[in-house]
């Protein structure tokens, strides 16, 4: 072989690889910058561009500073950050799970924080934001605490943890669901949100949620590594040396971190856990490391594009953004089923 | 060994940090309410010198006015509003019961009729902010019995806020002299609470000592709950003197005030007269009629006498407030037929 070969077939990967890196990061990236530029002009009432932006840099045109920077701007940040986080928790329970069902929705996680959020309204009345968001939080976390505790037979099996995921959540959602039913109008118009949807949200909740948020996705960005030798099976991850139940326990515990997050500003979004882990899986396989990373900004994506939705289509009338989600949701993971399996 | 100890190193660092960012995110959101919160308070000393009800109609409102509004807070007018934003079906009408006018309607507001080109902002339970916005208000009524829990995001738009509603009947003259205050129409309050205790002691001096037992039910044929005395609905019929069959009972169900009674437990009261509120589209099934084609109701005496009508939803649930005396007469007529005719 002449060295000349050898050199285009260096070329050849770098240009194969790079083509991918473009492929797996910059369109992920451009459809959620596109997203961010839709969300902020997009609403209820139609906004020039040039006042979308007058809106955006300075208060000269008041109306459009309320619009732009008070409403969309936040519940876009909000819709971002809900993605990634629900996104983020299905890739870390799918993963410690072994099973392709998995997300915080079906596991229970937040089912708990529903409920916790719940209780504490009905029983205390009116709760600031402020509280509301560490109580979900809490309720999420229980709710890992008990799949994890049910599951608890001389370690945890993924399958054992599925099931009871699954038990547990049947069982907090119809407690949810029996404090919603036997509550007044105004207890349910204050636990509207509950529902799965950004109506009414704004740059107070952002500041409450975003420490959880991040914090969570920094750490899940940390547990990556570990993750890809969860997935190996527990045999060959036990003989590489790995703690297999600390490593789940602290899978578990980011993941439910993630959806009470999730779930205490934008309610039980349905779908984006499960879905987009998927559709990242397609793109770049099961290596955690880039799992994450694209997962995270493709969830972003689609909740911010579902919300954007919700608050267009019917408007002035908001309509559910957990209905939304289902619908891109479902057909993309229909669609990915019939073309990849 | 060495897997353990490292999954602690980073955990708990990983721990701290969010622990750290929640405790400077609480630290900011402080920072950032003092300077909010200070003006809408600053005013309040003033608030003995301008407690604005106690003043002469003649004398008219004096700006910067500081009302209590019927959700107990305070609230500071600097000056007089000029538009206005209504957001649900009794504000809308007690604004234009005051001859003002609103930029904003929710979705179910079908009066007065001047209101039906206001922008429509939603369900009131649920209106869009920004449409509410973008028409430019410098006062929003919001309503203190559907919208309490939208308080933040609406005082997040930088417009003073006034909560005003109608459970019951004396309501409706604390929400047009809180109103009347504000708009500076202290002249047209005066004249429509006036209206309203004329219609009141007319009605009840007409009244006989025996009242009828009455049953007024709320819903679809299928699912009905029954309004008891603290409901509008019942609130009005009580000052009619009427037996409520409902009264005592729990509340249960969405509405405050309405209960639910089992069919036996209504045969049994034997009311003489039924009001039924059916919920749904227009021209479609109503209570009255399935009422009367049920076999089980056949013996309750409203039914056998024909005694068994449909009030307004939007007087009686919809829109409480601004038409109560209306509501109030065509109750009477209703329960006392031979008192205040057909």
């Amino acid at each position: 072989m002449s060295e000349g070969a050898g050199l285009a077939a260096v070329a050849r990967v770098r240009t194969d690889s790079f083509t991918r890196v473009a492929f797996l990061w910059i369109v992920p990236l451009t459809v959620l910058l596109v997203g961010i530029v839709l969300g902020l002009s997009l609403g209820a009432v139609s906004l020039s561009p040039a006042r979308v932006l007058a809106g955006l840099t300075g208060r000269d045109d008041a109306i459009a500073h309320t619009i732009v920077w008070d409403l969309r701007l936040p519940r876009v940040l909000i819709a971002i950050l809900v993605g990634a986080c629900l996104a983020a928790s299905g890739v870390l329970l799918q993963g410690v799970t072994r099973n392709p069902l998995a997300d915080p929705h079906i596991l229970g996680l937040t089912a708990g924080g529903g409920l916790a959020a719940t209780l504490t309204i009905r029983v205390a009345g009116d709760v600031p934001a402020q509280l509301v968001v560490p109580i979900a939080f809490g309720g999420a976390l229980t709710g890992a605490a008990l799949v994890y505790g049910m599951s608890w037979r001389q370690g945890v099996a993924p399958v054992r943890l599925a099931l009871a995921g699954v038990a547990v959540a049947s069982f907090l959602t119809a407690g949810t669901t029996m404090v919603l039913v036997t509550s007044d109008l105004r207890t349910q118009a204050a636990l509207s949100w509950l529902a799965g949807g950004l109506f009414g949200r704004g740059w107070e909740d952002l500041r409450t949620m975003w420490p959880y948020a991040g914090g969570g996705l920094l750490a899940a960005l940390l547990l990556t590594a570990r993750m890809n030798i969860l997935s190996l099976g527990d045999e060959a991850a036990q003989s590489l040396g790995l703690a297999l139940e600390r490593s789940r326990l602290a899978a578990i515990a980011v993941a439910a971190w993630l959806a009470g997050a999730a779930v205490s500003v934008a309610g039980m979004v349905a779908f984006v856990g499960l879905v987009v882990p998927h559709v990242a899986r397609f793109a770049t396989g099961d290596d955690h490391r880039t799992l994450l990373p694209l997962s995270v900004i493709i969830g972003a994506s689609l909740v911010l594009y579902a919300d954007t939705l919700a608050r267009v289509v019917a408007a002035p009338v908001e309509i559910p953004l957990g209905i939304v989600t289902a619908a891109i949701g479902a057909p993309s993971l229909m669609y990915l089923i019939r073309t990849k399996a | 060994m060495t897997s353990t100890r490292s999954l602690r190193a980073f955990i708990l660092p990983a721990l701290l940090l969010v622990l750290a960012l929640a405790a400077l995110s609480l630290a900011c959101g402080d920072d950032d309410e003092a300077p909010t919160s200070t003006p809408t308070q600053g005013p309040a000393t003033s608030a003995p010198a301008t407690d604005a009800p106690t003043q002469s109609p003649a004398a008219g409102t004096e700006y910067p006015v500081t009302v209590t509004d019927m959700l107990g807070r305070e609230v500071t007018i600097d000056a007089l509003p000029e538009a206005v934003a209504a957001l649900s079906p009794t504000t809308v009408e007690f604004v234009y019961a005051l001859g003002g006018t609103s930029l904003t309607r929710s979705s179910s507001v079908r009066y007065p009729e001047a209101a039906a080109s206001a922008e429509d902002i939603g369900p009131s339970y649920q209106p869009s902010f920004e449409v509410i916005a973008s028409a430019g208000p410098d006062l929003i009524v919001a309503d203190s019995m559907l919208q309490p829990q939208l308080a933040q995001n609406l005082e997040d738009l930088g417009v003073p806020v006034v909560y005003a509603g109608v459970a019951v009947w004396d309501d409706v003259a604390t929400g047009f002299e809180l109103l009347g205050t504000i708009l500076d129409r202290a002249d047209e309050a005066d004249e429509a609470i006036a209206d309203l205790d004329v219609i009141k002691a007319d009605v009840i001096s007409q009244l006989g000592t025996d009242g009828p037992t009455i049953l007024i039910v709320n819903g679809t044929p299928d699912d009905f709950y029954a309004a008891k005395p603290d409901s509008y609905a019942g609130n009005l019929a009580d000052i009619l003197g009427v037996t409520n069959v409902a009264a005592g009972a729990p509340d249960v169900g969405q509405f405050p005030g309405y209960t639910k009674l089992g069919l036996e437990s209504i045969v049994a009261a034997e009311p003489d007269v039924v009001l039924a509120i059916s919920a749904g589209p227009p021209g479609g099934a109503t209570i009255t009629q399935s009422l009367s084609d049920d076999p089980a109701w056949a013996t309750v005496p409203a039914v056998m006498n024909g005694r068994v009508s449909e009030i307004s939803v939007e007087v009686f649930l919809q829109a409480p407030g601004a038409r109560a005396g209306e509501g109030l007469q065509e109750l009477a007529r209703l329960i006392y037929p031979e008192v205040f005719g057909p």
